[in-house]
């Protein structure tokens, strides 16, 4: 073999171990990652990695953002440039995880193009943006055509990011829809009676029990059906929820337990005093879980009532009484909420109507997380179900009430390994039972979720829907937090605990602080230039009103002279309303003009400077050593 | 490993005894500096450099090549090369030791850029360590570039037909993972063909790093690549050296 041939024999077994080499690290170390940014921005939460790990069938994800428009769009949409980034690094982190079974496609939606149809037909939010629309969504796609979307990546949403892309993978990998069994005292399904039997029983004049609108709501994302007396079909459903439970068996008791012990997931409301409860005598409107939920990690304070006079709603008591704030019908807003919970993190206003107090009972091992509270000036009522007048009365509770120092716990979250709350050798049903004979199991759940509520009535037609001109619509956020709950635990348990994600942007503090000491320094004058030129065109819109008539002629003469006047006083204004913005801008660009000078020409000039320094320095050195062999 | 320090060590006090090292930091530090700024640095009020980093695989295209050009294309033209191999020192050893040195030297002149981190810093809170990750890409990424334009440097005794060898395979390299060139290969090969043309991109690996995280495919492409170019170079010489 030639010299020729060898070398080329040796390159080609080269490229070929290099190829390998390259192809075989890429398949087996691509797990093997370190995160050096400070806020672990690329590190998925367990939930999430527990997610994709379950993953059986490949996915795709398509995401769709506008790049073209946002480049030629205005300021605020190219802003989305940074976001958008960060997304897409973040779903790379995704597909890298997901061992193959995420396939990640970025796509540039031009108009007019099948990409286009593509994102509107996935439901993403479209915005126009000169002759372009603006996309910025994403699609999950299944291979069996299930498709899920997260509409709009909103930057002040990045909190919740990690959360709506696992769910919307998770949601996309798992088929069937989510059976979630009610157990409830009070007839949230309706009569249960056939829509003719209904109008025929209210042709009558007969009261015809009729069906909650929550439970259509809940239809449309999940299989809802009721609980059995016996509690003979909990075993069938994903996610339990209770509501209003009075009386409840020993063996509903058993079943909710088992339910829970197995890992099922668990949705209690609970009312010291339930307003849609047609039971006559106040004192049994009351309904709890305490018998369960205290080995579980929290209770409903017995005869307590939680109240805030800054959020208490506006009530008329009677046809002709003035309207007046009633503090246990409250309107919860803001402050109210748990932001770092992906259930209420989003949520505006959500209406509690005679709201109980939930409290933790330090069960180890158990998380006990408040998610929806009173402001911290809320405070606890104390009275009997029976006596209404005292925490339905705005005087009364005007009298009684004082202003408290910590948010009262309205809703929580408990999570954990529970232990069983009955003992093994249950009594039989109509059997009374002591705490005393009611021993602890050693029985522990799986890692589960229950969610509970101190209130019944927020899940009620009359609190949580309201009649409008296109029919009956969710009034507030409370259907917004019963499907979040139900989202956040019908999905896998290990979205319940996606985190919430650090901010990603680093803006320039300096310049921020320069905006704001000149808008401070300049905020005066900007007023009274501002205020100068209100009046001026208060002035000019007032001349245009004139009357004419005879007189009207030589008024329309000094009008068209005052108004010359005032459109030049007016241009004035503006004139110095632009140049005291110029100022402002002016000292950013001072400095972004100095950090170029300095960056790009100060670090070269160095360089050139050592380089004539050098070059000097040796000149002399060889002049001296030949002069020093010329003598 | 001791013969190729002592050799690299010689390369590099090579480098600054000419006004080589000094044009090439000037435009280097120059035009990072400029391309950056000309980009929507300051628009973007990020205080992060990845717009820094954006522009330096490009920048790196015409800059790595005018390092590793001269390597062994000089040598050879100088007839050098000839003392060096009669020398007891073996090629592979030659090798790694201009290398380390040209690499050294690259590397000395990304930290010499140091002011933007210093300006960053100023201008906001950065995350330093996606800054410093940023660092370590680019720093293994101009070693692709330098050992793609050593190989050239070897195969050829002329300088410009070595920086234009090397500026053309490193473009190919960079660009391996356009859409535009994709769409163009979807034509004739198979998907597998693709994604391992878009894994030999220097850009796809470099995005990864920068980005803040070090992944252990990324560090060991640059690794293989390097090496097998490195290889590829020793064997082009050693067969010239049995001629």
């Amino acid at each position: 073999m030639s010299d020729k041939k060898r070398t080329a024999a040796a390159l080609l077994c080269i490229a070929v171990i290099t190829f390998c080499g390259i192809t075989i690290c890429d398949h087996v170390g691509r797990f093997l990652r370190v995160d050096l940014t400070e806020n672990k921005l690329y590190t998925l939460s367990d939930g999430t990695r527990t997610v994709l790990e379950e993953l059986r069938r490949p996915l795709e994800m398509k995401l769709y953002y506008a790049r073209t428009a946002a480049m030629k769009g205005p300021e605020t949409i190219r802003a989305y440039n940074n976001y958008f980034f960060y997304i897409r690094d973040l779903l790379q982190e995704y597909e890298s995880l997901s061992k193959g079974k995420l396939k990640l496609s970025v796509i540039d939606p031009r108009p007019d193009s099948d990409d286009e149809l593509d994102a509107v037909r996935y439901g993403l939010k479209r915005f126009s943006a000169g002759d372009e629309s603006f996309f910025f969504g994403l699609a999950v796609v299944s291979e069996y055509g299930r498709e899920t979307t997260v509409p709009f990546f909103a930057p002040n949403r990045q909190p919740l990011v990690e959360y709506e892309i696992s769910s919307a993978i998770y949601n996309a990998a798992t088929p069937a829809k989510k059976r979630i069994g009610i157990l409830s005292s009070l007839p949230v399904f309706g009569g249960g009676l056939s829509p003719y039997m209904a109008e025929m029983m209210r042709m009558q004049g007969r009261d015809v029990p009729e069906e909650w609108n929550m439970i259509g709501q809940l239809n449309r994302f999940y299989d809802v059906v009721p609980v059995k007396d016996d509690g003979g079909n909990v075993e069938d459903v994903d996610l339990l929820m209770i509501v209003h439970p009075k009386g409840l068996s020993n063996s509903l008791l058993a079943a909710v337990d088992d339910h829970v012990m197995k890992g099922g997931r668990l949705v209690v409301f609970v009312d010291p005093y339930c307003v849609v409860d047609p039971e006559k005598d106040h004192a049994k409107r009351t309904s709890d879980l305490n018998r369960l939920l205290e080995k579980w990690g929290c209770r409903l304070q017995p005869n307590a009532f939680a109240a805030d006079r800054s959020l208490g709603l506006e009530v008329q008591l009677g046809p002709n009484e003035p309207a007046e704030r009633l503090a246990t019908f409250m309107d919860l807003r803001g402050e109210s909420f748990n932001r770092d919970d992906v259930v209420t993190a989003r949520l505006e206003a959500v209406r509690v109507l005679f709201g109980g107090v939930l409290e933790p009972t330090d069960v180890p091992g158990v998380h006990f997380e408040p998610i929806i509270a009173t402001s911290p000036s809320g405070n606890v009522v104390k009275a009997s179900p029976k006596d209404v007048v005292v925490f339905s009365n705005p005087d009364m509770l005007k009298r009684i009430l004082e202003d408290g120092e910590e948010p009262v716990v309205l809703g929580c979250k408990l999570t954990g390994k529970f232990k069983s709350a009955l003992s093994k050798a249950m009594p039989e049903d109509g059997a009374t039972e002591s705490a005393e004979e009611r021993g602890d199991s050693n029985e522990t759940s799986p890692e589960t979720t229950i969610v509970v509520f101190a209130d019944v009535d927020m899940l009620n037609d009359f609190v949580a829907f309201q009649d409008t001109f296109f029919g009956v619509a969710p009034l507030g956020d409370n259907m917004n937090l019963l499907l979040n709950v139900m989202e956040n635990l019908g999905g896998a348990q290990a979205l319940s605990t996606a985190r919430t994600k650090e901010k990603f942007t680093r803006p320039f503090k300096v310049f921020e602080r320069i905006e704001k000491e000149a808008e401070a320094a300049t905020a005066e004058k900007v007023a009274a230039v501002e205020a100068e030129m209100a009046k001026y065109q208060e002035e000019l819109q007032s001349l245009g009103k004139q009357p004419g008539g005879d007189e009207g002629v030589v008024m329309q003469g000094d009008a068209i002279e005052k108004r010359r006047q005032l459109e030049e006083q007016l241009l004035m204004a503006q004139r110095e309303l632009r140049k005291l913005n110029r100022d402002k801008r002016l000292r950013i660009e001072s400095l972004t003009s100095t950090i170029k000078f300095y960056n790009t020409l100060a670090a070269p000039f160095v360089i050139l400077l050592v380089a004539l320094v050098v070059f000097f320095v040796r000149r002399y050195k060889k002049n001296k050593y030949l002069g020093v062999r010329h003598e | 490993m001791r013969t190729s320090l002592v050799i690299m060590k010689r390369e590099l006090q090579g480098y600054f005894s000419t006004p080589l090292a000094y044009v090439f930091l000037f435009v280097f530090l120059f035009f990072a500096n400029f391309l950056t700024f000309r980009s929507p640095f300051f628009e973007a009020r990020q205080a992060d450099l990845r717009i820094f980093f954006d522009v330096l695989p490009v920048l790196f295209i015409f800059l790595v090549p005018a390092i590793g050009m001269r390597l062994w294309a000089e040598e050879r033209k100088s007839g050098t090369i000839e003392m060096l191999f009669s020398l007891p020192v073996r090629v592979g050893e030659a090798v790694l030791g201009k290398f380390l040195a040209a690499w050294v030297f690259i590397g000395a002149s990304l930290l010499l850029t140091f002011p933007m981190i210093v300006t960053v810093n100023y201008l906001g809170s950065p995350d330093n360590g996606v800054i410093a990750a940023g660092y370590l890409g680019a720093f293994f990424l101009s070693g692709c570039y330098l050992a793609v334009s050593m190989f050239c440097s070897s195969i050829s005794s002329s300088q410009v037909v070595s920086f234009i060898l090397s500026v053309m395979a490193c473009t190919v390299f960079v660009f391996a993972d356009y859409p535009s060139v994709l769409v163009v290969l979807q034509k004739f090969a198979s998907p597998g063909m693709i994604e391992a043309v878009e894994n030999m991109s220097f850009v796809v690996h470099f995005e990864s790093i920068r980005r803040g995280v070090i992944e252990f495919t990324d560090i060991t492409f640059y690794v293989f690549f390097i090496a097998g170019w490195i290889s590829a170079a020793c064997v082009v010489l050693h067969g010239r050296r049995e001629a």
